[in-house]
C-alpha cells in the first residue's frame, strides 16, 4: 500500500469468487447495454423481459439515436389556447419558456422537449397539459392544443435569398386536442 | 498450449477490467461532470412546479406510460411541491459535494438516485443531457473509491472506469450507425437541417448557407468520426486526434445549438480517455484533489490503459 492508500489489485489479491461474480455481471451488463438499442433484433426480443427491467431501473435504457437517422426535418411548434365556458379564447400563445423567465438555453430545450413530446404523441398531450392548462390564473373551462408545422428552408433557397430561416413560409396548423378542465 | 492461452486470456481480462490505472481520470470526471450537472440542474429551479407537480405537467397519469414500467421515482410517494423543491436542492448539494470529494460514495449514490427520480417523474422534460448523465452518475458510483484500501474496492472502481469508456464508445457507435441510415447525412445536409431549425439553433445561422462545402464536410466528418470512434480511440496514435475532433464537434454543438450542457458533458467525459499521467497533471495544475484530504491522486500514474 502506498502513502495515498492505494493498493495494487493483482489477481492474487482479488478473491476468485469476486472475479467470477464480477465477470458474469460485466458480461451480462455489456450484453444488455449493447442489445438495448437494437429493439427489433432477435436477441433483444428474446431477452426483453430481462434486459428492459434491468436497464430501466439503472437509467441506461436509451437507444442513443441523437439526430438519427435524420435530424428533425421540420419545425414543430405547439400552440395553446385557453377558453372560457362560452368557447371564447381567453389566451392564445405558443408553447415555450415564459416570456418573463430566465432564458438559459438548457431551459429553452427543456420546454421544447415537452413540445416535441406532445407533437410526437398527441394522446399524451392531454395527460401532460391538462393539469398545467387548468391551473392557469384565468381558470379556463377548456383548452386546445394545436400543432404548427413548417418545413426547413432548403439551403440553396436561403443562399439565393429566396427564403430566410424561420420565415414560416408554408406552415400549417392542426388541432391535436380539445380538452376540458371539469 | 491450450492451458497457456487460457491463462493468458484470463490474465488479459483481469488486467483490463480490474487493474486499470483509473484514479486520476476518474477523479477528473468526478469533478467536471457533477459541477456541470449542478449548473444544468440549477436551470430547472423556476420550473419545478410546472414540470414535476400534478398542477403542472407532472400529472400522476404519467406513471402509466408504457416505457416507465421499470423506472421508479421517489416523487410519486413524495408528490408535493415542497418535496420536489427539497429534492432539487439536495440533488444540487450532492453534486457539489461529490465534485469536492466529500463522502463520495454517499453523495454519488444520492445524486444518482435523485437524478433518476427526477427523470422518471416526468421524462418529457428530459433530453440527451439527462440520459447520458444517468450513465455517468451510475458509473461514478462504482468509481467513488477515493482511496480504497482493499483490492476489491480498487477493482470495482476499475470496472466503473472501463464501463464508462465502453459506454461512450457504445453511444457513439449507435449514434453513428443510425445516422448512416439517413440520406441527409450522406448528402451532407444534416447539419444544415439542424442549424436552420430555430427550435434547435441558438442563433441565426442563415449566413452558413454561403458555405455549403463546410456544412457538407462537417456533416460527413461527424458521421465517419462517430462510427470509427469506438475502434480508433483504443489505439494510442489515434486517440488524441479522435478526442480533438470530438472536442471541436461538441464545442460546435455547445455554441450553435440550444443544448450547451450536452456539448460540454461529452467533452468532460473524455477525461476517461486521457493518459493517466496527463489526467494527473491536470488535477495537480488545477488543484482538484478531494477537499478533506490531499491524497496524491494519480501519483505514479501510468500509460498502460491503452494499446
Amino acid at each position: 500500500m502506498d502513502k495515498a492508500g492505494w493498493v495494487e489489485a493483482t489477481p492474487s489479491k482479488l478473491p476468485r469468487i469476486f472475479v467470477g461474480i464480477a465477470s458474469v455481471w460485466l458480461i451480462f451488463h455489456l450484453a444488455a447495454v449493447f442489445l438495448m438499442p437494437y429493439s427489433d433484433s432477435y436477441f433483444t426480443q428474446r431477452l426483453q423481459g430481462v434486459v428492459e427491467p434491468y436497464l430501466g431501473r439503472l437509467g441506461l435504457q436509451s437507444t442513443w439515436r441523437f439526430f438519427a437517422p435524420e435530424p428533425m426535418t421540420g419545425i414543430q411548434q405547439i400552440e395553446t389556447q385557453l377558453l372560457d365556458a362560452g368557447g371564447e379564447v381567453i389566451r392564445d400563445f405558443p408553447w415555450g419558456v415564459p416570456e418573463n423567465g430566465w432564458k438559459f438555453w438548457d431551459r429553452v430545450s427543456r420546454w421544447n422537449s415537452v413540445g416535441f413530446q406532445m407533437a410526437a404523441f398527441p394522446n399524451r398531450a392531454e395527460v401532460l397539459l391538462k393539469g398545467w392548462a387548468c391551473h392557469q390564473p384565468e381558470r379556463p373551462y377548456s383548452y386546445r392544443i394545436w400543432l404548427r408545422t413548417a418545413a426547413i428552408p432548403a439551403l440553396a433557397d436561403v443562399a439565393q435569398g429566396k427564403r430566410r430561416i424561420g420565415d414560416g413560409v408554408g406552415s400549417e396548423r392542426r388541432l391535436l386536442i380539445h380538452g376540458f378542465c371539469s | 498450449m491450450v492451458s497457456a492461452a487460457k491463462d493468458s486470456a484470463i490474465r488479459a481480462w483481469t488486467k483490463f477490467w480490474f487493474e486499470a490505472d483509473y484514479s486520476a481520470p476518474a477523479r477528473l470526471l468526478q469533478v467536471l461532470v457533477p459541477l456541470l450537472l449542478a449548473c444544468f440542474v440549477f436551470t430547472r429551479t423556476p420550473d419545478l412546479r410546472v414540470f414535476y407537480t400534478p398542477e403542472g405537467l407532472g400529472a400522476l397519469g404519467i406513471r402509466d406510460f408504457e416505457e416507465l414500467r421499470f423506472r421508479p421515482t421517489i416523487f410519486y410517494a413524495l408528490a408535493g411541491y415542497t418535496w420536489v423543491v427539497i429534492g432539487h436542492w439536495v440533488f444540487i448539494a450532492s453534486l457539489v459535494l461529490m465534485a469536492l470529494g466529500v463522502f463520495p460514495r454517499v453523495t454519488s449514490a444520492l445524486a444518482w438516485l435523485l437524478h433518476m427520480s427526477f427523470i422518471n417523474r416526468n421524462p418529457s422534460v428530459s433530453f440527451g443531457v439527462e440520459t447520458i448523465s444517468a450513465c455517468f452518475l451510475f458509473y461514478l458510483m462504482l468509481m467513488a473509491q477515493p482511496a480504497p484500501r482493499s483490492a476489491i474496492g480498487r477493482a470495482i472502481g476499475s470496472m466503473g472506469f472501463r464501463l464508462t469508456q465502453l459506454q461512450i464508445c457504445i453511444i457513439y457507435l449507435f449514434a453513428g450507425l443510425d445516422k448512416a441510415r439517413g440520406m441527409s447525412w450522406w448528402r451532407g445536409e444534416a447539419l444544415w437541417q439542424v442549424l436552420a431549425n430555430p427550435q434547435m439553433a441558438s442563433h441565426d445561422f442563415g449566413f452558413m448557407a454561403q458555405f455549403p462545402g463546410i456544412l457538407a464536410l462537417s456533416t460527413i466528418g461527424t458521421l465517419f468520426w462517430e462510427i470509427y470512434f469506438p475502434a480508433l480511440i483504443w489505439l494510442r496514435w489515434a486517440r488524441y486526434p479522435m478526442l480533438a475532433f470530438g472536442v471541436f464537434l461538441h464545442l460546435g454543438i455547445a455554441f450553435s445549438m440550444t443544448i450547451p450542457s450536452f456539448g460540454f458533458l461529452m467533452i468532460f467525459s473524455y477525461a476517461v480517455f486521457l493518459e493517466p499521467a496527463h489526467a494527473a497533471s491536470i488535477l495537480r495544475r488545477f488543484r482538484m484533489t478531494p477537499v478533506w484530504k490531499k491524497t496524491q491522486v494519480g501519483r505514479g500514474a501510468s500509460e498502460e490503459n491503452f494499446v
